[in-house]
């Protein structure tokens, strides 16, 4: 594995973060075989941090990376996780890795090489986890995401339909008067889930659907997708495509000037997005999140002033699948705290709502309800100008 | 170019440029395979990490790339997390590239690569000829 070296304060030598090892990029089977990598140097408590490195969604890999690191400073500052200091294993769970996050993950399992995992990554990759961690060690996954997760260990921290696409639709409908929806989305489970929940919201509010699309990652028909749903003579279209994915996207739905006649939302474009779409792509699209880099409240700046303490000039954009690793961290700590072992309860839930550390609002009810207030953003040029509270 | 077989081209001299480029361009490809990159993607990796700040445009001036291949290639090494979008702190309109943690650790490693390669033409033809071959090709670009 390829150490980083532990950070630590120029002024006191005290420890700000323990370091990460990196399961190599291009890892492929044969280096499964050797596990002698795995073996435990120090006494800590080794998070495997899975984010994706490459592919689709690869364009979050950094800032999910550089929140976690800012949540291991302060764990390590205090007590860790069971007071024993934390380390992470940054391993890459993208769909396209050249080796499997769950193969990984099972070796080092079966080397008792991990105690815990915090995963941002998408919902395919959750399920073929879930189906080999079974809840052997905790599992908190912290992306937005369809709902519905019910495995034993599995905490899933992020946002839900329910809170976060019904409302900003029905917002939408209501104050810009939009008739008729476009569906685009990646061909899996998350996109699928969230547009059946989106289907029944738009027949609830006697709006049409006037078409509905699925496409493999990176896929060379986007253009044709894309006249299709300028087509379909919708006012709105909804984009539940992954990264880069969104970011092609919103180039082509710009170069053919769609956003003059029809407007954008998405749960999922965050801020890397919005900079790598363009301003001149960008005009009228709207996202819904419980959290934005720029979401103005306590918790919020008291993480931004340590994230950027810690990373400097090369920090990356903060965006909510960024924090959501920090938020992640933290609530991981909390649900150990004490060691009662209550992450391994029937059901994955820990009996009772569990306030954390978080840049939004830190509390977690259950894997299909979570209190955090949602909020309604539409991009400003290359940024987001939050707009309304909407749940 | 020994085992080149005569041809009409042979008399150009930049005909002669274009193949000794082609040569080196596939020399250096190799060497950095097993870093899994490409020379382009090294040529973004060691001009950004010169200093913060570039614009897709600038960088494509440095890096001798037209701008729709240069997007490619950077959402490409953006997406394997070597490279990151930011805003200008000064004009909240420009994105500037700036290398990530990991693309910082890994211009170390490639830089060796290149440094070999540009030592093993300053061998080959002499420290005299490599100035000489160097003032020239400046004088042409």
């Amino acid at each position: 594995m390829e150490s980083l070296p532990p950070r630590r304060d120029s002024m006191t030598g005290r420890i700000l973060s323990s370091g990460y090892i990196t399961v190599p990029r291009r890892a492929g089977p044969e280096w499964l075989w050797d596990t002698s990598p795995f073996h435990r140097s120090s006494p800590a408590f080794r998070v495997g941090l899975l984010v994706p490195r490459c592919g689709a969604a690869g364009l979050w890999g950094p800032s999910s990376i550089a929140s976690a690191e800012v949540a291991v400073s302060e764990l390590n500052r205090k007590d860790g996780i069971g007071r024993q200091e934390v380390e992470l294993v940054v391993i890459d769970s993208a769909e396209e890795a050249p080796t499997p996050a769950e193969h990984i993950v099972d070796v080092m399992m079966a080397n008792h090489a991990l105690d815990a995992i915090v995963g941002m990554h998408i919902s395919s990759v959750r399920q073929r986890l879930t189906a080999i961690v079974k809840g052997q060690i905790p599992y908190v996954y912290t992306p937005l995401y369809e709902g519905g997760e019910n495995g034993v260990g599995v905490f899933a921290i992020g946002d839900t339909p329910p809170q976060q696409l019904g409302p900003a639709i029905t917002w939408l409908h209501e104050s810009r008067r939009l008739e008729s929806w476009a569906l685009i989305g990646n061909d899996y489970v998350w996109p699928r889930a969230s547009h059946r929940y989106a289907k029944a919201r738009l027949a609830a509010i006697g709006a049409k659907l006037a078409c509905e699309r699925y496409i493999p990652f990176a896929s060379s028909n986007l253009a044709r997708e894309v006249e299709t749903i300028a087509r379909s003579g919708a006012d709105a279209v909804l984009v539940s495509l992954v990264g880069q994915d969104a970011v092609d996207f919103n180039r082509i739905f710009g170069a053919m000037e769609l956003d003059r006649k029809m407007i954008r939302l998405s749960c999922a474009i965050e801020e890397n997005g919005l900079l790598a779409s363009g301003a001149s792509n960008l005009k009228r699209l709207y996202c819904s999140s419980s959290y934005f880099g720029s979401l103005g409240n306590e918790n919020n700046a008291r993480f931004r002033e340590r994230y950027h303490g810690f990373h400097g000039h090369r920090a990356p954009m903060l965006n909510a699948l960024g924090q959501s690793t920090y938020e992640g961290m933290h609530f991981l700590a909390c649900l150990l705290e004490g060691g009662d072992e209550r992450w391994r309860r029937p059901g994955g839930q820990p009996g009772s709502p569990l306030a954390y550390r978080s840049a939004r609002h830190g509390c977690y009810v259950s894997n299909r309800h979570n209190p955090a207030p949602t909020f309604l953003a539409r991009a400003d040029g290359l940024v987001f100008d939050v707009i309304s509270r909407i749940a | 170019m020994a085992g080149r077989k005569p041809s009409a081209m042979n008399q150009y001299l930049f005909h002669d440029l274009a193949a000794a480029h082609r040569t080196l361009h596939a020399r250096l490809n190799d060497r950095l395979k097993c870093l899994g990159l490409q020379v382009e993607s090294w040529r973004v990796l060691e001009t950004l990490s010169s200093h913060d700040g570039f614009t897709m445009g600038d960088l494509a001036d440095i890096v001798l790339m037209n701008p729709p291949t240069l997007t490619k290639l950077v959402d490409r090494m953006v997406s394997n997390g070597l490279v990151q979008r930011t805003l200008s702190a000064e004009d909240h309109r420009r994105v500037h590239l700036v290398l990530t943690d990991a693309g910082t650790d890994l211009v170390a490693k490639v830089r060796c690569h290149a440094e070999e390669q540009d030592r093993d033409i300053v061998e080959r033809l002499g420290e005299e000829s490599a100035q000489v071959l160097r003032d020239a090709l400046r004088s042409l670009a």
